[in-house]
Formats: C-alpha cells, structure tokens, sequence
C-alpha cells in the first residue's frame, strides 16, 4: 500500500513465482520502498493539480481581458450614440432657428405687427434647443453629480425622467462624497437599472436603495416585474456592461432574478468618503 | 555541523554573563550527584520503578529549568525548576545514604551521617514548595493578576514553616522505601513535640489549601490567556488538573488502610499522581518552549535538547553497565563498554532528528517542503491569498526569521507579501533591467518565468541559524515553481488596473464633455435667448434695428451649430464611420498648424471598435506632439500586414526619456486602450532625437 500521510494513494503489486515466499526483509524493503513512492507520486498528482489550477487562473485573466474589451468598446458605442443624438437633435433644431430668425427679419420688415407671434415661437425654439442640450448634457454627465453627489442627482433624475421610483438614500450615503469614480458608477448602474426596470415592469412598484456597510457603499434596485431569466431579456448587454464597470472598481454586482417574482439587481461598491472640507 | 554539536552546545552560553553560567555549572552538578544517588540506590537494593520516575522528574525539571534560567535568568520560573531538581536529588541523595549507612554497610559513611539525616528532613518540603511556585508563575514569572499577588508568599510562607517544623519534629526519620532506618531526627527537639503536633495539624491542611490555590491561579490564567499564551499554558493547566485529580483518587482510595497496609489501588493513584507532576510537568513546559516558542527558545534548545537526550542516554547506559558490572565479571565490563561505544553515534543521529522534529515541526525534508508547497499553491488561486501563503511556506521551509515575496511591477520589484505578516514592508527596489537587483535579507533566488525575471523570494535568517547549502537549494527550488504561479498573478493585477484605468478615463472624458457642451453650445444658446427677447421689445420701438439684431442672431446661430458640429466630430467623427481612418486622419491633420503628412497605403476598413481605438489614439498623440514636442513634422503611417493593423506616429520634435515617465501624459492611457482590443503599443524617444508611437493590432 502506497500512502501519503494517512491517504491511500496507490498500490505495489508483486506476483511471484509459484511456490516463491517473501522473507521478512524483502517485504521491509517493499514496505520502504512505498513509503517513498508515495511521496513521489503525491508530488506528481499535486504537478498536475498545480497545473490544473494555472488554468484555471488564466481563464480567469482570459475573462477580464473581455471585461476590460467591453468597456473599451463600451465606450465608443456610446460616443457613437452621443455624436447621433447631437446631430439628429439639437443640431437640426438649430437650423430650423436660422431658417426661422430669416422668416423673422422679413417679417419685421414688412408687418411690424404681426412680428411678435414669430418672435414668441422663436424664444419657444430657443428654449426647447437648450432644454435638449442640457438633457444631452446630463446625459453624458449631470453637474449634479459633480457638484453635490449621488443623492442629489439621482433624485433629480428620478424626478425629471418621470420614473414611478420609490428612492431610498441612507443617510450614510446621503451625507458624504465620495471618490468621483465610485459616484459615477454607482449613479449610472442606478440609472440604467432604473431605466431597464421601467422598460419591463409593467407599471409594477420599482425600488432602489442606497446603504452604507462600513467601506462600502450597497445598491440595491428591485421590481416586481414578471422575473424573466435575465440573460433572455435585451438588457442582457446593459448588465453586463453595468457588471464591467462595478467590478473595475473592485466591487460585486449580482442579479437576482426568479420567475413570477420580479428581478433584483444588487452590489457593493468600496467606497472611502471624501473629506467635508472643501467639497 | 553534527560534529560540533557538542562543542557548540556550550559556546553561546559562556558568551553570556556569569549569570547564564550558573544554571548550567548547577546543571552539572545535579548530573553528578544524580549519578552518585542511583548509584547508592542500586547498591541498596531499593531500585524500583518510583526511583526511575523520580530520575526522569529530576532530569525533566532540570534540564528544562537550566535552560530557562540561562536564557531568561530574571524569570524565576527556571530557577526554581532546577531548585526541584537539585532538590529532589539532594532528598534521594539523603535518603538513600542513610540507608547506605545505617542498613546496607551499617558503620560506613559515618561522617555523612549527620549532613544527611539534616537534609532528609526539610530538602522535600523545598521541592514541594518550588512546584507549587512553578504552577503559579508559569510562564511569566509573576503572578498573572494583582489579585492572587499574595500567593507567592502564601507559598513561601507554608513553605518555609513546614521546613521549619520538619527540621524540629522530633523522632525517628522514615526512609521512603519503609525500610527502618534506626535513627532519630538530629534537630528534633522532643519538648515541643505537642506544639509541633499542634502546628502540623494546621500547616498540613494550609499547605493544601495552598495547593489547591495555585492550580485554581493556573486555570484563571489560562482562562483570561488568548492567543500564543493560551497554547503554552493549555496543556500545563490540563495537567495540573488531573494532577489534582489523581491525588484525590488516591486520597480517597486509602481511606481506612491502617498504617503498615498497603492498597495496590491507592498505590497506583500515587504512582500515577507523581508522575503526572515529575515527568508531564516538565514535558508540558517543553512542549510550550518548543512548539509555542516561549522565551524565544528554538534554535538553542535545538543542540542543547541533543546533548540532553544524549547525557540522558548516556547516564542510563551507565545505570545498566553498573547493574551489569555489580553482577560480576571482566567480560560484562568489556561489554558493557563496548555496547557504550557502538550505541554513541546512533543515538546521537536519533536524538538530532528527534530534536529536529521538536523544533522544526514538520520541516523534515526539502522534498516534503516542496510537496506541501504545491499543495498549498494548488489549495487557493485567489490571487489575494496566494502571495502570503508562498511567503509561509517560505519562511516555515526554512526556519527564516522573515520571508518575503517581491513581485516586478514596471520598473521595480514590490515586496508583495512577507511572513509573519504583521511587519512593515520593504520600500521597493528599482530593478532596471532584467537582472536581479540586491535586494534586503540573507539570501535571494529570482522568479523567473520563459526568461523573464518576474520576482523574488528573499530571506533573512537568524544569525545563529545561517542557510546551508541545501536551504539555499530548496529556496531556488520554491522559486522554480514559483514561475508561472507569479506570472498569473502579475497579470490578472495588470489587466485589473488597466481596466479599472479605462473606466477613469471613461469617466473623465464624459464629464469634459458636458463642461464643453455647457460652456459652448449650451451659453451660445443662452446668449440667443436673450437677444431674441431684446430683438423682440426693438421690434415695435425701431424695426430697422431689429432687423440688424436679427441678422446678427442668424450669424450666432451659425457659429452656434458650427461649434457644436466640431464637438460632435469630437466625439465620434462622422467621417470615421462613413469612410474610414485614413480619410478621418487626414481630415485631423489638414486641421494642424504644422504640416502633418497621413500615408494610409490603401489600408482598407476594419471593425468598428478597432477603428475607433487606432483613430483616437493617432489623435492624442498628434495633441501630444502640438503640446510638448516643439516639432516641425510630424507622420502618421497606417499598414494592414501579416492579419494585423499597424499604425505609427513619428515626429521630429524634442523626444524625452521614456523610463521617466509613468502616464500622465495620456500614454498609459492609449496603452490601455489598444491593449483592451489585443493589441501591443509602444512608445519610441531619446532627449533630442523626436518620438514615435507605435501599436499593432489583430485584424481578421
């Protein structure tokens, strides 16, 4: 028998000759001869466990050579995505203006009087443009966020999209900054999950909480919605890309999500508070 | 190195204060009257198996006591384990001579007579006393809380009174081996004899109240110990326990035997109740020294343990060459000293690798460290875990004082991890090239993996234990396997950087983003508002200038969209998408103040995100050059060769020393981003002579 400290780990067999016997130090010296064994082959199997488990940890380095793709290509989708939006929105609307202001020059030159129903419609275009480029704006990053926080701009948000939100904020949360880059995350993780909730709840009561649990800052945002399995749905991408951005920064992100029960998506975030002073 | 153990044994010692001396010259000297004692005691015939505890009782507490006293002389603890030593040894002595004298060889010794019918009385009572002292002040030397501070001197008290009253009891002295000696107490005084009685009734149970006292003390401080301490206390004050136990069975079990009966019952409680406290004890305070590494005895206790075990053989050699010579014989003697010789060096080689065990644990054989190595390695691939537990085993392989684990981050090597893992770390090492650089400890051996040095694992040791050749073998060989464990873990921290790097990045452009649409396009809009509601009042008062006011306000307008025509080309220029990176490059570099020359070479289109990443980097860098490089040209070269996208921009400007710089300049950045689609990146410039930034990327 083969053992390694108490492990049966293999087994010598010895067939001998008929009518052959073992003398006593024969069968010492096959008994020394185990012991040995079983530590060279130990090390052989650990070889191969050692091995198994490098490939293991380079599967692990292969996964976050795609997380990090996904947030470079992210990215660029989403510049993509602005540069249309500038040009199919606001820029379009600025042409009209100029069409408009050349309406409004004749006008005034010719019927003084009737000047002043173009002039109001111009203002109404004036201010809807700026209107669309702030949205634009807060779109890409609300100043909100920058000057007071997460609380403040996600409740803005809320607000102003009009999304039917119940919005917790802990006061340990409340009352302090923190690093920009965990305020960004966490306010747009919020805000798509938001976003994804009112897409496919149904009108059911949507939640999202945000805790303080000693380092960490803890997310949560919940719908009762029908509970489709969370990779079928077309939020899929939108979860991952969430994922990829929480756990760059060192945090977890889970969705939770059962049948006929509704979909949880929730994580941590670690996050250090800023000193006050200043901020 | 097993040749000088014996030698080395005592140097260290003698390099010490004459304090550290006299525990051992005491040592020796309990060696030898010990010798002397059994020897009595063979020649009396009253060798039996409570003398063979006795004698292991005195070996155990001595030598354990001789070392602690010699190494930490201000605890008490070691001397008054050698007190119970010497003392035990003087009580035999005493014993078994006045048996020599008054039995064996009546008229012998006569001389002695008095020294030793004085000693036999009260040197017990001595040994009794300094027990109980070593219950309560194991392992500090003091007290373990101000409340049971009155003990001590409880002790001593009962103690000295208890000698006291042996010293004066009147009468005749017992012999322990219940053989009537015929003599009476020299310094027995006959007229106190009723106030003795008397004191006996009341030191007696005060003694035991003591007793019982002094394991309770020991329970306390093991119940209020935590960590290291409990260990070294733990089996101490079990045994106490049991102790205290055994000796109320053997109280118990001789209620009603009269005074010349015997119990086997009781008999055995005593046997076992006396060597639990002679020889456990002892073994117990061992066990905490070695396994627990109290008072810091480990490497010393290594060939000072030798050279126990060996005296001890030694001496239980000589016990049984004499019990062979008294039997008579020349032949037996020239066997005895022949077995002598032969068993020397055997038991030696035992006694080291028995003292090896002791001390080193499991540290038995660099083949069995490597293997316990791998499983360790094989047990976790946390990435957080695996570096502090290379750097345990590490230091549990060799015995190092500390360990650590360096790992090359960019141009430096980082101590990573270190064991024990409560020390501050060493501030990192530059490490330019690819060889080793000097690095804090007794020895280092590099990790390298497919040629390139990834880290290293470094030592120190202490200075009475130094690496020998196979240490140092074994160390080289942890960082063998250390290879590719260390190249994983490099990289996966790498790539988390990088990652977390792009999402920075990400982020900060966003936010100048809607600093630039505020600042623009959002205060041009702003600016319209107002100058449209100023056109609107003028419009009624002075239509001509209104009419200017709003040919002015078509001008804004324009320059309004053209700004916010250039932001979007910012962010993603539509000529990009439309036509490709040559003509969206070119578009940049017409817009350069210096001439700025595209050779696209046909290259054709490529994937969405591979486009993007070449096109935005090629554009920071030419923003680099129009910021710091003074240059007159510059040249941007695209190629699609070999299934791969390679692009270059070169300038002719200052050039600066890329080992100063670390990011900051955007370059970290660009890596990032060309690494996060695959492909490599790298930046070219000497002081003077321009730079060149150079990337490839797959394409299929």
């Amino acid at each position: 028998m083969i053992r390694v400290t108490t492990t049966r780990i293999g087994k010598i067999s010895i067939v001998l000759s008929p009518g052959g016997r073992f003398a006593p130090s024969e069968q010492h010296l096959l008994e020394d001869l185990a012991d040995h064994a079983g530590l060279a082959l130990h090390n052989v199997r650990l070889t191969e466990v050692l091995r198994v488990r490098l490939e293991e940890i380079s599967a692990r380095a292969d996964a976050l050579r795609r997380s990090r793709e996904r947030v470079e290509t992210a990215r660029d989708e989403q510049r993509r995505k602005l540069e249309r939006e500038v040009r199919e929105g606001a820029h379009v609307r600025l042409l009209a203006i100029i069409d408009r202001l050349d309406m409004a020059a004749e006008v005034v030159d010719h019927h003084p009087d009737g000047a002043s129903s173009i002039m109001d419609e111009l203002s109404a275009d004036t201010n809807a443009t700026l209107e669309e480029l702030r949205d634009l704006a807060r779109g890409v990053f609300p100043p909100l966020l920058v000057d007071r926080g997460i609380a403040p701009a996600l409740e803005a948000h809320v607000r102003k999209e009009a999304i039917p939100a119940a919005l917790e904020i802990a006061d340990g949360v409340r009352a302090h900054r923190f690093d920009p880059e965990v305020e960004a995350a966490l306010f747009f993780c919020c805000v798509q999950s938001l976003q994804n909730a009112a897409r496919h709840a149904g009108g059911g009561e949507i939640a999202a909480r945000l805790d303080r649990d000693q380092d960490a800052i803890v997310f949560t945002v919940s719908d009762r919605s029908s509970g489709l399995d969370a990779g079928s749905t077309p939020d899929g991408m939108d979860l991952q890309i969430m994922r990829d951005r929480i756990e760059a920064l060192d945090g977890t992100f889970e969705v939770r999500s059962e049948f006929g029960q509704g979909r949880v998506i929730a994580g941590s975030v670690p996050a250090l508070m800023l000193e006050e002073a200043g901020s | 190195m097993s040749n000088d153990s014996s030698r080395s044994s005592v140097d260290p010692r003698l390099e010490g204060s004459g304090r550290r001396r006299l525990p051992w010259i005491l040592y020796g000297a309990m060696l030898v009257l010990l010798a002397v004692t059994v020897t009595i005691t063979i020649r009396n015939g009253t060798f039996e198996g409570f003398v063979a505890i006795a004698v292991m009782m005195m070996l155990g507490y001595g030598t354990v006591g001789a070392l602690i006293a010699s190494r930490v002389p201000d605890n008490p603890l070691g001397w008054a384990m050698l007190t119970i030593g010497l003392g035990f040894v003087l009580v035999g002595l005493s014993d078994e001579t006045l048996t020599y004298a008054l039995v064996t060889k009546p008229g012998a010794w006569v001389p002695l007579l008095g020294v030793a019918a004085f000693l036999s009385g009260w040197t017990f009572f001595l040994v009794l006393g300094a027990m109980v002292l070593v219950l309560v002040l194991f392992p500090t030397g003091r007290v373990h809380s101000r409340r049971w501070r009155l003990l001590p001197l409880a002790i001593v008290a009962t103690t000295a009174v208890s000698a006291m009253l042996a010293i004066l009891t009147p009468g005749p002295i017992e012999s322990d081996s219940d053989v009537p000696l015929g003599i009476d107490n020299p310094t027995g005084i006959d007229a106190l004899e009723p106030v003795i009685e008397a004191a006996w009734v009341v030191a007696g149970p005060a003694s035991l109240i003591v007793v019982i006292a002094s394991v309770i003390a020991l329970v306390m401080r093991f119940r209020k110990a935590g960590g290291d301490e409990r260990q070294q206390i733990r089996w101490l004050a079990y045994l106490a326990m049991l102790a205290c136990v055994l000796f109320a069975g053997a109280i118990l079990s001789s209620i009603g035997i009269g005074p010349n009966e015997t119990r086997i019952v009781s008999e055995a409680f005593f046997l076992a109740t006396f060597a639990c406290i002679g020889i456990a004890f002892p073994v117990a305070i061992a066990v905490a020294i070695f396994r627990y590494r109290l008072y810091d005895l480990d490497l010393v206790v290594k060939k000072t343990v030798v050279f126990s075990v060996v005296a001890i053989v030694l001496t239980a050699l000589y016990l049984g060459f004499v019990g062979i010579a008294t039997l008579g014989g020349v032949s037996r003697l020239i066997f005895g000293i022949l077995v002598l010789a032969v068993t020397f060096n055997p038991v030696r080689r035992a006694a080291r690798s028995i003292a090896d065990r002791l001390v080193y644990g499991r540290r038995a054989t660099p083949y069995e460290v490597l293997s316990e190595f791998s499983e360790r390695m094989t047990e976790t691939y946390s990435t957080d875990d695996v570096l502090p537990r290379m750097a345990q085993v590490l230091q549990g392989a060799t015995g190092a004082t500390r360990a650590d684990v360096w790992l090359r981050v960019g141009r430096q090597l980082r101590a990573s991890a270190s064991s024990p893992s409560d020390q501050s770390s060493h501030p990192p090492v530059a490490a330019a090239d690819d060889s080793l650089p000097a690095l804090p400890g007794s020895f280092a051996a590099e990790v390298r993996h497919q040629g390139a040095l990834l880290g290293a694992l470094t030592v120190i040791m202490p200075a009475n234990d130094p690496l020998d050749p196979s240490r140092e073998r074994l160390v080289r060989d942890l960082a063998a396997q250390a290879g590719p464990v260390l190249r994983n873990v490099r990289l996966i921290e790498e790539l988390r950087a990088s990652r977390q790097r792009l999402v920075a990045a990400q982020d900060a452009e966003r936010r100048k983003l809607e600093r630039n649409i505020h600042d623009g396009a959002q205060q041009q809009l702003v600016a319209l508002g107002v100058r449209l509601r100023l056109a609107d009042t003028l419009v009624d008062r002075d239509a001509a200038k209104a009419h200017e006011m709003l040919a002015q306000l078509q001008t804004e307008t324009q320059g309004a969209i053209d700004d916010l025509r250039d932001l979007a080309r910012g962010i993603y220029p539509p000529l990009l998408a439309d036509q490709g990176l040559g003509s969206a490059l070119e578009a940049q570099a017409r817009k350069s103040v210096m001439p700025v020359e595209v050779s696209a070479d046909g290259v054709g289109r490529f994937g969405q995100d591979v486009e993007a990443a070449v096109y935005f980097t090629c554009l920071e860098a030419l923003q680099n050059i129009a910021k710091y490089a003074d240059a007159s040209r510059a040249t941007i070269s695209l190629a699609h060769r070999n299934g791969s996208l390679e692009f270059s921009v070169a300038d002719d400007g200052t050039g600066f020393d890329v080992t100063t710089v670390e990011g900051g300049s955007g370059l970290q950045g660009m890596a990032d981003r060309i690494d996060a689609i695959g492909g490599t990146f790298k930046v070219e410039s000497h002081p003077g002579s321009g730079t060149t930034v150079r990337g490839t990327v797959p394409v299929v």
